[in-house]
């Protein structure tokens, strides 16, 4: 149980920078999910805090501890690898007693963590067994078994399930969470996966190209992105984008993007007042945006006329692919919706539900 | 660097395993062989098969025959079964006063002893080169590869100059001088006692300055497919770089390095280019030694049926020893323990 | 903090220092056994060095250094040894190992897509058996072939002899395999004679090296796709076809490293060469390293020997480098 605290860290491997300048403050008991595109180093961030790979500057705490020099079986982590990385020659018993070995706990001890860890995960059956003799979803729960046993202030997860089948994934997903709330520990838990990221973390850290770009809840992240990529990362289907220019007619104030003009509710147009005349992008949920006949009556909406070019019948919902003049973007319309594929109708906007970002520095404008 | 030496060898076991291993069963794929594609290949097969089989047959059925004279007819398959020429062998292997035991001794003294310390010797400098960055690594390691590509012959010459160095001689006088520490008193030759080259000891120095190179490659090159992760993931449960590499690296390596011993045994059981260079005491010989005899300048005095019953006995183990390897190598850790 | 950090660096430094650690053990071996022996080597190759001065070695007073004088008299033919001629020797010795691998490699490739076949009978027992080449030592291989080639009662006569016996003829077959030195094709390589010890060898050791070759070619056909194959009959492709467009390019890979290593082997392949004919007759099948083993065992030349070791370790560098080039540029090929 420590909070973590990445400050001003840089990693470099040779000439490459990797990592420029982290800010990350991890707080006691916290569910930190570290997400982003593949390659943009999040795992180098990880090995970073786990001391398997040495920080190039900055510094990284774990509790009050500056850990920068401390090996790795000194920082009391533990880490899940994403290949797991059980010992293949040891049994499932041994795998998960190794650490405890190492540091010399009393045989009896070790009995109680690994049956009372097994227990948990559900994998009492399997101590005897070899890692090779182990199904995939089974493995990764020895993976997590061996973290837990040593009972560490941090525990590291380097996307842990993306070798599992989808169905087994979002099993596991729940177990971990439920772990957490068990363990009353702080996890740090690195994804490329934005929905892993959405359904465990109690808060998300978005990183594109070794930069933070929003440390933020789940929740708050949705709704108010601080910029086009996280806005574009978080959610799916993603959000839609329309590049255009503020307007101003009069008092009102709207977004044109020469194929279709909508306009700024005239409660929120407070951000935009000197703006006339700037490029931005326009970016709004495909969940706001609404077949006419059954959008609800208590939404300001504007109107943009499209073509459905493709539907996907979800059952539960409907996803329309939409275009309008150059722009191709998303509806997630009610399923009782009857549009099919070369109707053309005016879509509903909520526009109590957009976003506008500065087209050149594409953050939020708000 | 990897490349320095060519990679694939047979030993590298799993292209060996997989020609034996291969699914036979025919039932992935549809349609049947014609009958006379079937016959044809079939009469291909045996046809190689008799070239193969040839040499073997001919030795073995040799070795089974009592005739002491040269063969007159060629003969493939024994018409007789008779241990006379292995009794003869195994009794009175060559001229010399060296029973068929001493030799057996020395080649196994020999072929273990040499494989062992190539091995211990090897492991952890393959450990260092598979594992570490360091600063002096390429120089270091073209260094240790480097007498590779020294024929046999060429790194055993000066093993055989400066060996003969080291003696223990008597002189007489209940003087014994350990030489080149202390030599006898000026003009007193002295009798010869030891003389490091002309023992075993010398020729296992000498093949161990051979064998160590290729050790050192072999493990590194297992080595280099342990996954980093399991090093690293030790190195967070708490072990230091040692532990790491005697409760982790070393297990896993198990099956490499007894694949290196055997393949360093099989090379040194047949060795006797040093041997026959250094050792010139029979009661220093070994099989493959006391094989060579007989077909040197010597041949026409020995029975045919007695090289050949020598030559299967020196051929018996390494052939024991390739099949044990195979096991070695399908029930090691290396079919997906390591990857997965 | 001061300590703290003093601490860290010292830490730090010992990480450092471990590889070295781990390399002491085989470094102060080698340095005693294989480096010192090998500079020991090319110091004595500028000398003089024979049988009188074993005892004393470097100290012996009549030790000369003749500076370049082996490597010349090695170059030149000047050595008092009969019919030797370095540059024969060599250019006998690299056509040795070329020519074994131009017939190694096809075959292994050929036997090993035959044993491929869907549906053969009896493939299990054949593959096991035509593995037992690699698996009899290459000393008792060789003293065998050499038995069978010997001119009175070898197996290959009698053999010969049992064929025309059978075509009526009553003569016994009397070939001199190993022996004869007259040429059975003058001048089919310029420079140095192919005498029917040559052949035989070649025979011998064709028996010895295919199966190697099969055993890789085997594997990598077994990591051929096989639905590569099923695509191509659908696209319309004849055995033949899908042999040179499929089944060739896709093992090229894995047989060219199998080739330079097959050459290297036969290039050094002394033992067999030694059992086989000593280099004989008149040293028209004498490889490199079996004249080194002649200088050092029989002539006792050790000064020469020296010289002559330390030529071939520059021959086998040149060859590595080449050899490491066609491994590379072959492999840039399969990954391009
Ligand atoms: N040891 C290394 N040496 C050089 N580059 C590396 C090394 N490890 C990672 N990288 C590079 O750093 C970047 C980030 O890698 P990583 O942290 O693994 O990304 P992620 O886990 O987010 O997919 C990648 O471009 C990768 O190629
Ligand atoms: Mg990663």
């Amino acid at each position: 149980m420590a909070s973590v605290v990445f400050e001003n860290v840089h990693k470099k491997f040779g000439d490459l920078t990797i990592i420029r300048s982290l800010d990350i403050e991890v707080q006691d008991k916290e569910f930190l999910v570290l997400v982003g595109p593949s390659g943009c180093g999040k795992t180098t961030a990880l090995r970073l805090l786990a001391g398997l790979e040495e920080i190039t500057g900055g510094e990284i705490k774990i509790g009050d501890r500056l850990v920068n020099d401390v090996a790795p079986k000194d920082r009391d982590i533990a880490m899940v690898f994403q290949s797991y990385a059980l010992y293949p020659h040891l049994s499932v018993y041994d795998n998960m007693a190794f650490g405890l070995k190492l540091r010399k706990t009393p045989k009896e001890e070790i009995k109680r963590r690994v049956s009372e860890a097994a227990d948990i995960l559900g994998i009492q059956e399997l101590l005897q067994r070899k890692p090779r003799q182990l199904s995939g979803g089974q493995r990764q729960r020895v993976a997590v078994g061996r973290a837990i046993v040593r009972e560490p202030k941090v525990f590291l997860f380097d996307e842990p399930l993306s070798n599992l089948d989808a169905k087994l994934r979002v099993q596991m997903r729940a177990e971990i969470s439920k772990l957490h709330q068990r363990l009353q520990t702080t996890f740090i838990y690195v994804t490329h996966d934005q929905t892993e990221a959405m359904t465990m973390a109690t808060r998300i850290a978005v990183i594109n190209k070794g930069d933070l770009q929003q440390l933020d809840t789940p929740q708050n992240l949705y709704d108010h992105p601080n910029n086009l990529f996280v806005a574009g990362f978080i959610g799916s289907p993603a959000m839609n984008f329309f590049p255009g220019k503020i307007t101003k007619d009069g008092s009102k104030f709207f977004v044109d993007t020469q194929d279709f003009k909508v306009q700024i509710p005239s409660g929120a147009t407070g951000p935009y007042k000197d703006m006339d005349g700037k490029n931005v992008v326009f970016g709004i949920r495909p969940e706001n945006i609404h077949d006419p006949e059954f959008a609800p009556n208590n939404i300001s909406g504007e109107k943009v006329s499209a073509k459905v070019d493709v539907t996907e019948l979800m059952g539960n919902e409907t996803l329309l692919y939409l275009v309008s003049g150059k722009n191709t973007f998303v509806g997630r319309v009610d399923p009782r919706s009857q549009l099919r594929v070369g109707n053309q109708a005016q879509f509903v906007f909520d526009m109590g539900k957009f976003h506008i970002f500065d087209a050149e520095t594409e953050l939020s404008i708000h | 660097m990897s490349t320095l030496v060519p990679a694939s060898t047979p030993s590298k076991g799993n292209p060996l395993v997989r020609f034996l291993n291969m699914n036979t069963s025919g039932h992935t794929s549809g349609r049947n062989l014609p009958l006379w594609r079937q016959l044809l290949l079939q009469i291909v097969c045996i046809l190689i098969l008799c070239s193969v089989m040839f040499p073997i047959m001919y030795i073995v059925t040799l070795s089974f025959s009592s005739k002491t004279t040269r063969p007159s007819s060629l003969e493939l398959f024994p018409k007789e079964i008779s241990l006379v020429a292995y009794q003869q062998v195994l009794d009175h292997p060559t001229g010399n006063p060296v029973t068929f035991t001493e030799l057996l001794r020395n080649s196994i003294t020999l072929s273990v002893g040499v494989g062992l310390v190539a091995l211990l010797i090897a492991v952890t400098a393959a450990y260092a080169f598979s594992r570490f960055n360091f600063k002096m690594r390429e120089v270091l390691m073209v260094l240790v590869f480097i007498p590779l590509l020294m024929p046999a012959i060429g790194l055993a010459t000066p093993l055989y100059l400066l060996l003969n160095n080291f003696r223990i001689v008597d002189c007489g006088k209940d003087i014994t001088a350990f030489m080149p520490l202390f030599a006898c008193d000026e003009g007193v030759r002295g009798k010869l006692i030891f003389n490091l080259r002309d023992s075993l000891l010398g020729v296992g120095i000498a093949i161990t300055a051979g064998a160590l190179p290729f050790a050192i490659w072999n493990l590194k090159g297992y080595l280099d497919t342990i996954p980093k992760e399991l090093e690293e993931a030790a190195a967070i449960d708490g072990a230091d770089a040692n532990q790491t590499f005697w409760k982790i690296i070393l297990p896993l390596a198990a099956p490499q390095l007894a694949v290196t011993f055997f393949l360093g045994f099989i090379g040194h059981w047949q060795e006797f280019v040093t041997s026959w260079l250094f050792l010139s005491q029979p009661k220093d010989y070994t099989l493959a030694m006391t094989l060579y005899n007989m077909t040197g300048q010597y041949a026409s005095s020995i029975p045919w049926n007695r090289f050949a019953a020598m030559a299967v006995i020196v051929a018996l183990p390494v052939a024991f020893v390739y099949i044990a390897l195979q096991k070695q190598i399908v029930g090691g850790l290396t079919t997906g323990g390591v990857k997965g | 903090m001061e300590l703290a950090k003093k601490q860290t660096r010292k830490a730090k430094i010992q990480r450092n220092m471990l590889p070295y650690y781990y390399l002491v053990p085989a470094f102060l071996i080698m340095g005693v056994i294989t480096f010192y022996p090998l500079i020991y080597q090319v110091i004595i190759s500028f000398t003089n060095f024979e049988t009188q001065h074993l005892l004393l070695g470097l100290k012996s007073p009549e030790l000369e250094f003749v500076g370049l004088k082996n490597y010349i008299d090695i170059f030149t033919g000047a050595l008092p040894v009969e019919n030797f001629n370095f540059f024969r020797v060599l250019e006998f010795n690299f056509w040795w190992a070329i020519s074994n691998v131009f017939f190694h490699v096809p075959a292994g490739v050929l036997i090993a897509v035959i044993l491929n076949t869907e549906g053969l009978w009896g493939k299990r027992i054949y593959r096991a058996l035509y593995i037992l080449p690699v698996v009899v030592p290459p000393i008792v291989v060789a003293t065998v072939w050499r038995n069978i080639f010997d001119e009175q009662y070898g197996a290959m006569n009698q053999f010969l002899t049992a064929i025309t016996t059978f075509f009526g003829q009553t003569d016994v077959v009397r070939i001199r395999w190993l022996t004869e030195f007259k040429p059975p094709i003058p001048g089919f390589l310029p420079g140095a004679p192919l005498t029917l010890a040559y052949y035989s060898m070649m025979i011998a050791n064709f028996w010895l090296g295919w199966p190697f070759m099969a055993v890789v070619a085997t594997g990598a056909l077994q990591s051929i796709p096989k639905d590569l194959y099923e695509a191509a009959s659908i696209d319309g492709a004849t055995g033949s076809q899908q042999f040179w467009n499929i089944t060739v390019p896709l093992i090229r890979p894995a047989m060219i490293p199998a080739a330079v290593y097959g050459f290297t082997i036969s290039f050094n392949l002394f033992a067999f060469v030694f059992f086989m004919t000593g280099g004989g007759p008149a040293r028209s099948t004498e490889i490199l390293v079996t004249f080194a083993y002649n200088l050092v065992r029989n002539l006792r030349w050790f000064g020469v020997a020296a010289a002559f070791a330390v030529i071939i370790f520059f021959i086998a560098l040149v060859v590595l480098l080449i050899t490491n080039r066609i491994t590379r540029a072959t492999q840039n090929i399969s990954e391009a």
